[in-house]
């Protein structure tokens, strides 16, 4: 231990000591911030750095020194410990033969007396006890430099060029970085002084080196995606033109989806929670207000526009964020709502009533999708006016519902409840929306639904290529959704299969142990092999070209280790409790697996699915390779509508067949990676909005896959 | 007016103490003559002395209000019935719950003095007095000398590895000497003394617990907890660990969590019973506690009508 | 080993007396179901007419079988299933190593031998992948340099040192890293990071440390996060013990978790170095394409040249199938295979090695 005095149990508490060693720690990090800044250009370089580090490096001396001599009661060890003697040695080394070869030019003899120096320093660093060992070498050290840059030795215009490198090292680069060293070397001793050195102080300074080195990691984290959405905001944003009806609808549901998940409360909640609710509640308000501008914006007619984004005062509504919004209403209200079995024969019929009526609606607009016309019966359409009635029936009585409620009167009891009126309601509404979008025909005049033309987003919507338009990546998203969908119906079967397999019936042997090895391989096989891969082995078989439906494959053998590691694991965590319950039932193994176990663990497969088609969504390397689309594609791919099927006399007799999928076509990073081999200067702002779209998408199915793995999680710890 | 309060005090006592062994009553002549049955009077200062000592573990509320004086150089066996914060308040006694999250602590624990719980309490120093064997042995995976030499070499009472080579102070000498006596202490020098550099894993249950026992001497404390020491051993191992902890009390004082009742009368000099609700009920002599307790309850759980 | 092959004698056995224990229909339903999918992966290999015919046979004995026994045709297919995973590994082997096969009798061991004519020039018919695995490993030194440590620094955070609020926003995050695609980062690299490490050094864009430090970032959060889960496995009770001797929390984590864990962070480290060796698109996009050895010294990581991944990426447009070139993509991919796989090897073996030393072995 030390000789320097008995440890007392309980210490008195902030000395001035301790509070210096803190001044030193703050410095340390200021000057460390000062050096990133200067590298950024943020701030410019000049010599009064020198002189931060010098007063650094006296500091942290002092701190030493008053520590050994100067009555201060701290527990150092005998002598300082290894890591701090090798970290000195080889300091001192470097610096020694830097300076003598080159400042002093005396080039290989410099690096000799260097050879001596270090290791003197570092044998000066083990004997000395352990306080004047991790301060006084440092001092000077952090004090020379600081010299150095001060008396100009090392100023902004001097450059270094080593021959062994082509390059020139200015000192625009050379006094950040020092300051950087001189910081941490710096900030870590004063750490260890500021808990009295010893096995204390020690921890000090190592939390104080990985909690920066965190700070660093997270910081680059932030950096990259402010710098992204800065830059792509604008490009993603240009142009776009939405109705104020729909902007304002949009903002409304926005605004009750987040007002129902989680807790709004700040104050009901606790730890992580408190943030998560004052983030909702900052939400919620930010969309009260725009909802309040925009109405304010339809009733006096006035256009908002920015520098990009224009917000028409138009009531009508698109049909298609129609349809969106009052599907995620229903889903809302289908949630909240409770079974309704009425007792009295009233009831019951208007129960009856009310199912009718919404078949009716379903049938006739599915008929309008079927047939591709406007039923109309003297010239006036059913569809909507059918659903306008039902619906407005539904929502005067959901209102009553609402208004009795709030008075406190009681109602008939062949009154549906609210949930059931305002679902019948918004139904109504959903099926105009789908009349709408099949038949194209508005619905409404000045206030009700357009079928087009609501919204119209050039970044999103167009062609990258095409007369007179503003370049967008529809083509590339287009395709991007095509060959992950291929993807997740090609790997998710197989992987759920043999997930299955491998931890329901087989047992331990040589091949399951052979395709452990093989799902691990596959795991970690670069992505651009896999592209080969397909090359070499796809492409062939499929056309001759490179084709989505290749990319659809190679895709799918990638997406094809990850679900399978997260099923099998899903599917292992499922307590043998449950499967011998089962069984003790008499029922017999399949039919356990498929009611069981496969539901049991549909959330970690549903989770693993997620994330890996975040991953894969992202993947460039093969689909250069395989899918080798146009550079900027001038349509998107039409799937859906190239499905054939033939009947031959030759076999394979019935041929099914999609020449679409057999084309070459683009996808988001394909897209971002031609933008960059396309190299003319002006589409790089094209790059950052698709880094942005592709960056929003990848993040949108990491964010879904967390949140439902904690979904997931917490049902079961219910 | 002196005298007459002392003989009521004393009529008062009298009549209470006939009532409370016939009966569990409620009201204040029971919390009377509770504080009477926890505190016991013995020779020296107490080593330990907990005042007012409240846990919760979240919402729960694990132990209510313990004040106990421990007394130096013997044993003191904690026992009750699962549950009922025994080992909670051992783990008090050298702030492991500091490590246990949501758990919070009111009151005063009292060291030689200090109260552990002020502010800016040296926990390193406060570990290094107080030692603790653990129910589970958990020794490191490292050799058996590395295990039990790992307490000083870590408080850097014994130095060892190349800086101290180098500067000709390394201890080996000084630790081999330690490793020994320490594990003749523990009554495990005889079965491992050839085989000091071989994993401690590899050792049996019984064994480990030693070991475990030899690091925690290798320390020198003043204090030793032990909670449940023997609960996973063979009953072989089990009476070696209890011959053990009787030998120990020579130098330490060893408090111990048991819920084995014979294993506490054989071995304390004196007995705590916790019961339900995280209450201490009865703190005095192990032949008192087990012959003729004064709680009724402590005697239906002694006898074992419940537990 | 012959511990290995007893047990699958055994296992062969009892599934031939399964067989035998099955009724006609099943019996004839399995066959079927095995030759048919058999047939289609033979057809579909040697690109016969009769894959799809083979295909909706294995259809139609599979739905026939799901029908009337159902048990037993999942078993079936799931088996085949798996049977399809095990196969996959096996097809990109073989596959890229018959597309390799002419260049490597063309050049033999010059392609990886440094010491020969380790020059690369198509059009002069000289394949050497020499200049891309030395462009490969000066980069991954520097990623390795990177993530290595940082990763072990995160790992330890948000494992051991970070209080739990701050854990729930740390580890987030370091997935987060993970989760953008490496096109972006290149693009950054690009757009931003090139021109200003040029600038500042006079250099040619492309510099192999700028892209190492790309990389390494990319391969930090694979580390941090399996480094992090072998340090969570670290027994509470054995840190507890270490705690109850007055030792701190900083000599715990390195006498006891780091040692406890160490086989996970060196796989965690492996693993990231696999990850950088095998990265491609950010070093594609930032690289020079000049497919020589490092000027004026080999370690010169301010020069720009090739690496194993972007050679292949940049050269797919200019090559024709059949070709030397396009054989020698195949080399490098196989080369990458190579690695990869033997790093995965080297970490499972110390994985390995490290329990028996946690059982108490030895």
């Amino acid at each position: 231990m030390s000789d320097a005095y008995e440890v007392q149990l309980v210490d008195s508490g902030d000395t001035t000591y301790e509070r210096s060693a803190i001044g030193v720690v703050v410095g340390s990090f200021g000057a460390f911030m000062l050096g990133i800044a200067a590298l950024f250009g943020w701030v410019s370089t000049a010599t009064y750095f020198g002189g931060v580090l010098l007063a650094l490096g006296i500091a942290t001396g002092m701190l030493g020194a008053v520590s050994r001599w100067g009555g201060v009661q701290t527990t150092p060890d005998r002598s300082s410990g290894l890591s701090a003697v090798l970290i000195q040695g080889f300091l001192w080394t470097a610096t020694t033969g830097f300076v003598a070869s080159n400042t002093l030019e005396l080039g290989g003899l410099g690096w000799i007396v260097a050879v001596f120096v270090g290791p003197l320093v570092g044998a000066l660093t083990l004997m000395t006890r352990e306080d004047l060992g991790t301060t006084m070498p440092t001092a000077a050290f952090v004090g020379f430099v600081g010299i150095t840059i001060m008396t100009g030795v090392i100023s902004p215009s001097w450059t270094w060029e080593p021959t062994a490198f082509d390059a020139v090292i200015p000192g625009q680069l050379a006094i950040p970085l020092l300051m950087m060293v001189g910081g941490l070397l710096a900030g870590q001793s004063s750490a260890i002084a500021y808990d009295g050195f010893g096995t204390r102080g020690r921890q000090n300074g190592a939390f104080l080196l990985i909690s920066l080195v965190v700070l660093l990691t997270l910081s680059v984290l932030a950096f990259l995606l402010v710098f992204v959405f800065e830059r792509g905001i604008t490009v993603v944003l240009e142009n776009l033109t939405i109705g104020a009806g729909t902007a304002l609808l949009l903002a409304a549901a926005a605004l009750v989806v987040s007002v129902r998940i989680g807790h709004i409360n700040p104050a009901a909640a606790d730890g992580t929670d408190k943030i998560g609710s004052f983030v909702q509640l900052a939400v919620v308000t930010v969309l009260g207000l725009v909802a309040l501008a925009l109405a304010a914006a339809i009733a006096a007619n006035h256009t908002i526009s920015g520098d990009t984004v224009t917000i028409e005062p138009t009531s009508t509504v698109g049909a298609l964020p129609g349809l969106l919004v009052g599907l995620v209403f229903l889903n809302i209200l289908r949630r909240s709502s409770s079974p309704w079995s009425p007792d009295t024969d009233a009831g019951r019929t208007v129960a009856r009533l009310i199912a009718v009526a919404v078949g009716a609606m379903t049938v006739l607009v599915f008929l309008e999708f079927l047939v591709g016309i406007e039923l109309a019966i003297g010239g006036m359409a059913i569809v909507p006016i059918f659903a306008l009635t039902v619906g407005g029936v539904s929502a005067i009585v959901a209102v009553a519902t609402g208004g009795a409620r709030v008075s406190g009167r009681t109602l008939p009891t062949w009154v549906p409840p609210l949930t059931w009126t305002g679902g019948v309601t918004v139904g109504a509404f959903v099926i105009c929306c789908l009349h709408a979008v099949f038949t194209g025909s508005a619905v409404g005049g000045a206030v009700g639904i357009a079928a087009n033309g609501a919204v119209d987003w050039p970044f999103v919507m167009n062609p990258s290529q095409g007369l007179g338009i503003q370049k967008g990546v529809m083509p590339a998203m287009v395709g991007t959704i095509w060959v992950v969908l291929g993807a997740v119906l090609f790997a998710v079967p197989l992987a759920v299969g043999a997930a299955v397999f491998l931890t329901e019936y087989a047992e331990d042997s040589l091949f399951t142990r052979a395709v452990d090895i093989a799902t691990n391989g596959l795991w970690s096989t670069p992505s651009i092999v896999f592209g080969l891969f397909g090359l070499a082995f796809l492409v062939p078989r499929f056309g001759g070209n490179p084709s989505i439906f290749a990319a659809q494959l190679v895709l799918g053998f990638m997406l094809l280790p990850l679900v399978l590691i997260t099923s099998r694991e899903a599917m292992k965590s499922v307590p043998d409790e449950y499967r011998d319950a089962s069984a003790a039932l008499g029922v017999s193994k399949w039919q356990t697996i498929r009611s069981v176990v496969v539901p049991a663990s549909m959330p970690g497969v549903i989770t693993g699915v997620i994330l890996g088609v975040g991953r894969i969504a992202g993947e460039t390397a093969p689909l250069l390779l395989v899918l080798n689309g146009p550079n900027f594609p001038t349509s998107s791919p039409g799937i859906l509508s190239s499905f054939m099927v033939r009947v031959s006399p030759q076999p394979p007799f019935i041929h099914v067949s999609n020449p679409a999928l057999l084309e070459r076509a683009s996808a988001l990073p394909y897209q971002l990676y031609a933008v960059i081999t396309a190299g003319v200067g002006a589409e790089e702002s094209f790059g950052w909005g698709t880094a942005l779209v592709l960056l929003c998408v990848v993040l949108a199915f990491f964010a879904m896959g967390v949140a439902s793995r904690r979904y997931f999680r917490s049902k079961l710890h219910q | 007016m002196t005298e007459s309060s002392v003989t009521t005090t004393t009529e008062r006592t009298d009549a209470d103490a006939v009532t409370s062994s016939n009966e569990t009553t409620t009201g204040e002549s029971d919390e009377r003559t509770k504080a009477e049955w926890r505190e016991y009077t013995f020779d020296g200062e107490p080593v330990l002395s907990v005042e007012d000592l409240n846990v919760w573990y979240g919402d729960a509320h694990a132990l209510t209000d313990i004040s106990i004086d421990i007394p130096e150089k013997s044993v003191t066996a904690l026992i009750g019935p699962s549950g009922c914060g025994k080992s909670t308040f051992l783990r008090c006694l050298n702030r492991m719950n500091d490590r246990i999250k949501g758990a919070s602590v009111e009151g005063e624990v009292t060291f030689n003095g200090q109260n552990i719980y002020a502010d800016g309490t040296n926990l390193v120093e406060l570990r290094k007095r107080i030692g603790m064997v653990f129910q589970h042995p958990n020794p490191f995976p490292k050799s058996i000398r590395e295990n039990v030499a790992y307490g000083p070499r870590k408080h850097g009472d014994l130095e060892r590895g190349l800086v101290p080579r180098l500067l000709g102070r390394d201890d080996k000498d000084r630790e081999d000497e330690l490793v020994e006596q320490c594990l003749r202490d523990a009554a495990l020098w005889d079965e491992v003394e050839d085989r000091l550099d071989d994993n401690a894993l590899g050792l049996s249950g019984g064994q480990q617990q030693r070991l475990c026992i030899a690091r925690c001497l290798a320390v020198d404390p003043e204090v030793i907890l032990m909670d449940e020491p023997a609960s996973a051993l063979d009953p072989i191992a089990t009476a070696k660990i209890e011959d053990l902890i009787e030998e120990l009390a020579e130098e330490y004082t060893v408090i111990v969590v048991t819920h084995n009742m014979q294993q506490a009368a054989r071995i304390s000099d004196q007995t705590a019973v916790f019961l339900t609700g995280g209450e201490l009920v009865e703190f005095d002599d192990t032949d008192k506690i087990f012959e003729n307790p004064e709680s009724q309850r402590v005697e239906d759980y002694v006898t074992g009508k419940f537990g | 080993m012959s511990q290995a092959a007893s047990q699958t004698s055994r296992r062969t056995l009892s599934l031939v007396r399964t067989a035998m224990d099955l009724d006609r229909p099943s019996l004839f339903l399995v066959t079927a179901q095995i030759l048919l999918i058999i047939g289609t992966f033979a057809g579909f290999v040697v690109q016969s007419t009769l894959t799809m015919l083979f295909l909706y046979g294995f259809l139609l004995a599979a739905a026939v079988g799901w029908v009337t026994r159902q048990a037993l045709t999942a078993k079936v297919v799931t088996f085949l299933m798996t049977a399809a995973t095990l196969s996959t590994l096996g097809l990109i082997g073989v596959f890229l190593i018959l597309e390799a096969i002419p260049v490597v009798r063309h050049a033999g061991l010059d392609l990886i031998w440094p010491f020969g004519s380790n020059e690369w020039s198509s059009t002069q018919g000289q394949f050497s992948l020499v200049p891309m695995i030395w462009g490969t490993l000066l980069t991954t030194i520097v990623a390795i340099v990177i993530a290595a440590p940082f990763g072990v620094a995160g790992a330890l955070f948000i494992s051991e040192i970070a209080p739990d609020w701050l854990r729930e926003i740390v580890k987030p995050a370091v997935e987060l890293l993970a989760g953008v695609p490496s096109i972006v980062y290149g693009f950054i690299g690009f757009t931003i990071i090139n021109p200003y490490v040029g600038n500042l050094l006079s250099i040619n864009p492309g510099a192999l440390f700028a892209i190492g430090l790309v990389i390494g970032f990319m391969a930090l959060p694979t580390v941090i996060s399996v480094a992090e889960d072998a340090l969570s496995a670290v027994p509470e009770s054995m840190k507890d013990g270490s705690m109850a001797m007055g030792a701190t929390d900083w000599q715990t984590m390195k006498s006891v978790s780091i040692p406890t864990a160490f086989s996970g962070i060196s796989a965690a480290v492996l693993l990231g170095v696999g990850r950088a060796i095998g990265e491609t698109m950010a070093a594609t996009v930032m690289i020079s394409h000049s497919r020589r050895l490092p000027k004026p010294e080999l370690y010169n990581a301010f020069d720009s040249t090739e690496t194993l991944t972007t050679l292949i990426a940049a050269s797919y447009g200019h090559v024709t199938p059949g070709e030397l070139f396009w054989s020698a993509l195949f080399a490098a991919g196989v080369l990458l295979m190579v690695i990869v796989t033997g790093l995965g090897i080297v970490s499972e073996l110390v994985e390995q090695r490290m329990h028996r030393k946690l059982r108490g072995g030895q």
